[in-house]
Parts: structure tokens; C-alpha cells; sequence
């Protein structure tokens, strides 16, 4: 089979996405730079502010959405052994999603979009931005689109026959997109654009914040998904084993998309727009959702102890060294899932109400993200690049000793630049600020952990630059010989057979979250409608 | 006489109520109404300005405020609150008690339609102001200039004032206004709770740092 077209659009996509990742990290260093108030010539707050929103866009947004449309292309395309469905329209996602990106980085770079990642109304960016982020969501919309044709066309094909896991995973990313997109999707179209072109005076910030939620917290699952696919469908065979369990894995999957939606409100814990039984319904099911990452957990620690004892591994720890550690793939999963296990721990905190109102809006929140986005996520990803670079490029991985280089100080930067944010949290240094001037014993405490997170971010930096260098080196320096490897899922440790129809297809899911979200955000939405509420006028620029 | 006392305590608080700064208060409606103030009409109005405020709405003396570039939110509140009394000057008083509404959003809009005074840069010393400006006041809890009047201080929509190209005489003047508590109609006193700290130098450096700001 001819995959050139998928490959195209793979390394395309994450050539974005990882410009996207470049540029961000020199901005984070720049913020972590600025908000240590140590160099009074980096002092602006305009100039923190809008690389704050412009560093937030890009990694959440920009670089997450684009990895996971380029690597969605080609697992659907490799793992079905068909060609991509309908490349022009595929290009055309890419085009409109790429016009966005440009469109709101105009606003974004020139300070007339410093409204944070989450739009944060009612401050108001120029309509540009707005307009922007809409088209990168319709252009991923056209890519789950091609997602899903494909997964069913697929069936269709193949009556009977058990969807490949890279590509049920996929798909069940896709339709998590779809869902989790709607909610930012009404409140742009319905309340941003509109309110941004002077069509509407004023917007109720209480119901923009609702339909975010509905966004905010799926979409981390969204990042996550790929990354969870490759400890599925990648790692147990890089490690030398078999996945433990398939059918576990695909429930996973599953209990992730369907208790991933209706639990947004966690992140409105201290707003007073919602109830708080409404609060607490959410709060429970964020609950229900640490369940499919706990048998994640279990299932890949459980295939890489398979792989240990195979390789002669013995004890009740010794499995763990004889692991291949050189393997960047099998390096990555386990520094990811150290990351996760503290991320999580965290996650927990906020999660939980009156913990939450302790570390609410304060370090410990960023410090949380980062762990868990920056780290547990993103780690995966380069681990998916180095995979698959060689693969779309035909050309070996530069250098292999080099990417375990780029793969410990990444951990070891986002361990030295998250473990004091987390301590500033706690500290009581809230989140948002650009600058720490009101000198006090209680601020002078804060100095320490804000050098140890310049240092950090140093290492972070320095890391992202080489893992970009060795893209760039693997994709363009003299080859003498094409690479020859292709691209390995593992098999499950017991055959599938008999898979029933609800863990190789979606339809029943789909209906289940459409009861779940008309349960969770139905009358904390329609109330806004109902209840006589006042709209505020932007505050913008 | 219990019952009398008790009933005085109950009564008193209702004859004690504390006055807003301003009457105005900024609905989307009174935005969109400012908004669409007819340039025009505000020119023609503007020519019995012209006196005191300049041609061009830039005043030749100290004491008048230029006007050219004074966002146009701004210049409608202050037109109302003089007209109501909550910002005493009583040549000011009686003029805008002359003027409708109307009048006073079309005055706004051709005040915002000119362009602000542009002065050379001075020679004093301004250190002090530009930290207040860029930096505020870590020690006194004191935020930053620009938050509010923006970073080349043309002021926000929501009743911010442009500050750029103002006379230093009449800042100067505004400041000490506030910090003495003879200029009243800042909502939530926010301009005399931060005015009072300020020393005499600093205030004097915020009229010079304004006048050659562009």
C-alpha cells in the first residue's frame, strides 16, 4: 500500500505542532525569567501577559491538536492498511486549521489577545483571536471526520473482525474531540464573536464559564489519549512483551471518553455560578474518571513486568532493571508514568472540594498542569516522534544516545521547575501574576523556589531545543542507507476472541454520554435562560 | 424611656446614608449612547469651549485641561458630574448644567476625535514616575499606572483617562486634588486612596512623565 499521503500529512502536522512547541518553551522561559522579578529590564507586564496567552495557545491548542491529527492520520492509515480517506478534504483540515493558527496569532502577538488560554471574558481579545481559534477547531473537526469514516468504512469491510487498537483508540479520541469541542464551539460562536464585533453589548460571564468547563477538562484527555495509546499499543512490544490485557485497554479507553465530559465543574469549585449539588455530581464522576488511568496503570506496569521477567528478570523488583532503558520508547513510558503518579496525586487535591479551595487559583495549579500536561503528556509524544520519525522520513533516528539525553532532562527540568510550584502554591503565591513586588517576609519566602524554577526551565529549554535538533537532523542530514523499520503494534498476551460489540464500536458510548451531558450541564445551562441574570460589557483593548 | 431609646437607635441609621462619588454609572446603554455622539454637533458645541481649552482641544494654560484625545467615556462623566455637583469648579458647574446629555456625548466624541497634544521630552528628572508607572509601588501596595491609564497612557474605555500629552500644571494639579479630598468623584475613591500616598516629587515627576508621554 501506498502510504506516502499519510506520511505527507503526519510529518506535516507535527512540523506545526513542534514549531508551535519551540517557540513556546523560549516564552516559558522568558515568563519564569520575568516573574522572579530579579531582571528589572525583562519587566513588563503587557509583554508577560501576552506570552502567557501566546505560550498557552500554543502548547494546549496549537501543538497537542496538531500531534494529534498528524499521528491520527497515520495510525489510521497504517493500522487499517488503507489509504487516508478523502486526502484533499484531509489537506483542507490542515489548511483552515493552520489559517486559524495565524489568525489568532496576529492578536496574540501584538497584545490584543492577553486573555489567557481559557478566554477568560469578560476581558476581551480583538475578534482575530477568536475567529482564529474557531477555524483550528473546525479544521480538527474535519480531521475526526476522516477519523471516523474511516473506522466505520473499515467495519464495514471487515464484518465481524476486531478494530485495531491504535485505530479504536483513535477513534474514540476522535469522538471525544467532537464532545469536547461543542462546549467552546456555542460559547465563541454564540457569545465571543458576536460580543467581539460589537453585535452584542454585553455577555454573561456565568454561562461563558459553564461551557468552557464543559471543555476544560475533557480536552486534557484529549492530549492524553495519544499518549495512552502508545503505552497500549507501542510500548509492550518496544519492551520486548505482550500487552496485558486488550479488552482492559479498550474499556479504558472507553470509561475515559464517556467520564471525561460530564465533570467540568471541578474547575468551577469556587464560582458562584453553579450550585453546589451540581458541583458535586461533577466532582464524583471526576472521581469515576481516575479509574481508567488506575487499570492504565496497572496494565502497562503489568505488560512492562511481563517484558522485565522475559528478559530475565527476577524478584519482586528486578524486573524493573532489566528493562530495555535504552529504548527511548520504554524510557519515556516510565519516566512518564513517575510523572503521573505525583501529577496525579495532585490531581487528586484538586479534585477534592475543600482541599481545592486551599490551592485554588494559586502556583499549584499551573505546577499541576504542567506535571501532568508538560511532563506525563508531552514526554509521550516525543517518544511517538522518535518512533515515527524515522518511519515518515525513511532515514535512522540521528541519534539515539542524544534523545535519552533530551529524555532525562526533560524529566529531570519539569521535576526542578514543577516541585517548586507546587511549593509556592502552598505557599499561597497565587496564579496570574507577572510580577511579585509587595515585599514582604511572606513574598521574600517565595525567592528560592522562583530560582529553582528559572533553573528548571533552563534544562527544559535546553531539552526542547535538542529534541528539535534531532528532528530536524534525523529528517535532513545525509543518509547512506534508507531506513529499513517499520512501525510494530504489540500483540495482546491472550488472543482476542469474541470481543463484544460495545468495546469495538462507539454507538452505544455516543448515546450513553449524550444522556450523561443532558444530566450534568442541561439545567446548569438552561437556567441562564431561565433566571434573570446581568450580561457584563467587555474589557478589552 | 427604654423603648424611646431603643426606638431612637432604630431610626438613626435611616437618616445617615452616604452619598456615590458620581451618579454615573456605566450600563451597556449609557456606553452605546456615548458612543454614538455625533462629532459634528460636538464641534459646533465645542467652538464656547475653544477660550479656555484651545482651538484644537489643547489648552494654552495650566490650569484648563487639554481636552483632544481624552477618551470620550471620560469626558462624559466628568461633563455629568459637574452638571450634578459631584465634581466642584463653578465655571464648569454652570456650563455643564447647560448641557443635555446629548450635548455632552457629541462634546466627548470630537474631544476623542482629536489628536492629544504631542510636547518634546523634558529635561527634569523622572525616574520616580516612570517606576510608579511601569513598576507601582511594591511597599505602599500601590499597582502600577499603566494597568489603568494603559502603557503610552491613552486611558481604557471604562472611564479611564487619557493622560499623554496632558499639561504637567493641571496633572499635578488633579493629584493634589485627590490627595486633599477636594476632588471627589473617583468611584470607589480610587484615585484618592492612591494619590495620598504619592510624595509631592513623585506627583511632580507624573506631570512632567504625562505631558511629553505619546
Amino acid at each position: 500500500m501506498n502510504d506516502s499521503t499519510a506520511k505527507n500529512l503526519a510529518l506535516s502536522h507535527m512540523w506545526v505542532a513542534f514549531s508551535a512547541f519551540i517557540l513556546a518553551c523560549f516564552m516559558g522561559e522568558y515568563q519564569v525569567l520575568e516573574r522572579s522579578g530579579l531582571f528589572d529590564s525583562l519587566s513588563s507586564p503587557s509583554v508577560y501577559f501576552a506570552s502567557v496567552s501566546t505560550h498557552g495557545v500554543l502548547m494546549a491548542f496549537v501543538l497537542t491538536t496538531f500531534f494529534i491529527m498528524g499521528f491520527g492520520y497515520y495510525t489510521a492509515s497504517h493500522s487499517l492498511k488503507v489509504p487516508v480517506w478523502n486526502p484533499k478534504l484531509a489537506w483542507f483540515g490542515f489548511g483552515l486549521a493552520l489559517t486559524g493558527v495565524v489568525m489568532a496569532a496576529i492578536p496574540l502577538l501584538t497584545g490584543l489577545a492577553s486573555v489567557l488560554y481559557t478566554f477568560y471574558p469578560p476581558v476581551q481579545a480583538h475578534v482575530a483571536f477568536y475567529i482564529g481559534a474557531t477555524l483550528l477547531v473546525i479544521g480538527s473537526w474535519v480531521w475526526c471526520a476522516i477519523m471516523v469514516v474511516m473506522f466505520y468504512q473499515w467495519k464495514q469491510a471487515n464484518p465481524g473482525k476486531t478494530v485495531p487498537l491504535a485505530m479504536f483508540a483513535t477513534t474514540a479520541n476522535a469522538f471525544l474531540w467532537l464532545w469536547t469541542s461543542t462546549g467552546v464551539a456555542l460559547e465563541v460562536l454564540f457569545q465571543l464573536i458576536p460580543w467581539a464585533l460589537g453585535w452584542m453589548d454585553t455577555l454573561d460571564p456565568g454561562l461563558a464559564r459553564t461551557l468552557f468547563a464543559w471543555t476544560l477538562h475533557p480536552i486534557v484527555y484529549f492530549w492524553l489519549i495519544p499518549a495512552y495509546t502508545a503505552f497500549y499499543v507501542f510500548v509492550p512490544k518496544q519492551a520486548g512483551a505482550y500487552l496485558f490485557s486488550e479488552e482492559a485497554a479498550r474499556m479504558a479507553f472507553i470509561v475515559l471518553v464517556v467520564f471525561s465530559l460530564p465533570i467540568g465543574f471541578h474547575h468551577l469549585y469556587m464560582d458562584p455560578e453553579q450550585a453546589k449539588g451540581w458541583k458535586l455530581l461533577h466532582g464524583l464522576g471526576t472521581f469515576i474518571v481516575t479509574l481508567p488511568t488506575l487499570v492504565t496503570g496497572f496494565t502497562v506496569i503489568a505488560s512492562l513486568e511481563i517484558a522485565g521477567r522475559l528478559r530475565g528478570g527476577k524478584g519482586l523488583f528486578g524486573w524493573i532493571g532489566t528493562l530495555p532503558w535504552g529504548n527511548p520508547m520504554v524510557l519515556s513510558v516510565i519516566l512518564s508514568l513517575l510523572m503521573l503518579i505525583f501529577g496525579g496525586f495532585g490531581g487528586i487535591v484538586n479534585a477534592s472540594y475543600a482541599m481545592n479551595a486551599m490551592i485554588h487559583n494559586t502556583a499549584w495549579v499551573p505546577g499541576h498542569f504542567h506535571l501532568i500536561f508538560a511532563g506525563t503528556t508531552i514526554i509521550m509524544y516525543f517518544a511517538i516522534a522518535y518512533y515515527l520519525w524515522p518511519v515518515l522520513v525513511k532515514k535512522p533516528l540521528f541519534s539515539k544516545s542524544l534523545a535519552l539525553v533530551q529524555l532525562w532532562t526533560w524529566f529531570i527540568g519539569m521535576s526542578i521547575m514543577t516541585t517548586p510550584w507546587h511549593v509556592l502554591g502552598l505557599l499561597g503565591q497565587p496564579r496570574r501574576i507577572s510580577s511579585v513586588q509587595y515585599n514582604n517576609l511572606l513574598t521574600l519566602s517565595w525567592e528560592p523556589y522562583e530560582l529553582l524554577m528559572i533553573l528548571g526551565g533552563l534544562v527544559l529549554l535546553g531539552s526542547a531545543c535538542l529534541f528539535f535538533y534531532l528532528l530536524i537532523k534525523t529528517q535532513f542530514s545525509a543518509s547512506t542507507e534508507p531506513f529499513e523499520g517499520i512501525v510494530e503494534y504489540a500483540e495482546p498476551l491472550h488472543e482476542v476472541k469474541d470481543l463484544p460489540e460495545y468495546l469495538n464500536d462507539f454507538k452505544l458510548w455516543n448515546k450513553v454520554i449524550g444522556v450523561l451531558m443532558l444530566i450534568s450541564f442541561g439545567i446548569p445551562i438552561l437556567q441562564f435562560f431561565f433566571m434573570d441574570t446581568y450580561g457584563s460589557s467587555g474589557w478589552g483593548y | 424611656m427604654k423603648h424611646l431609646f431603643l426606638l431612637t437607635a432604630l431610626i438613626i441609621p435611616s437618616f445617615v446614608s452616604a452619598k456615590p462619588a458620581s451618579n454615573m454609572v456605566w450600563m451597556p446603554e449609557t456606553l452605546n449612547f456615548v458612543e454614538n455622539g455625533n462629532v459634528q454637533k460636538g464641534e459646533q458645541l465645542a467652538q464656547s469651549c475653544a477660550s479656555c481649552h484651545g482651538e484644537k482641544g489643547i489648552s494654552a494654560m495650566g490650569m484648563f485641561p487639554s481636552l483632544a484625545g481624552q477618551t470620550a467615556n471620560y469626558t462624559y462623566k466628568q461633563l455629568r458630574d459637574y452638571a450634578d455637583g459631584k465634581r466642584d469648579n463653578p465655571m464648569m458647574n454652570s456650563v455643564a448644567q447647560g448641557l443635555s446629555d446629548q450635548d455632552s456625548a457629541d462634546l466627548a466624541a470630537w474631544f476623542q476625535s482629536l489628536p492629544a497634544a504631542q510636547n518634546k521630552a523634558s529635561t527634569q528628572d523622572v525616574s520616580k514616575a516612570e517606576l510608579m508607572v511601569n513598576q507601582g509601588n511594591g511597599k505602599k501596595i500601590l499597582p502600577p499606572c499603566f494597568t489603568c491609564h494603559g502603557a503610552s497612557g491613552k486611558g481604557k474605555r471604562m472611564d479611564t483617562p487619557a493622560l499623554a500629552g496632558q499639561q504637567s500644571e493641571y496633572t499635578v494639579n488633579t493629584l493634589m486634588a485627590y490627595k486633599k479630598g477636594t476632588r471627589h468623584n473617583d468611584i470607589y475613591s480610587r484615585m484618592r486612596v492612591i494619590a495620598k500616598q504619592l510624595s509631592d516629587d513623585e506627583i511632580k515627576q507624573l506631570g512632567e512623565l504625562y505631558q511629553q508621554m505619546k
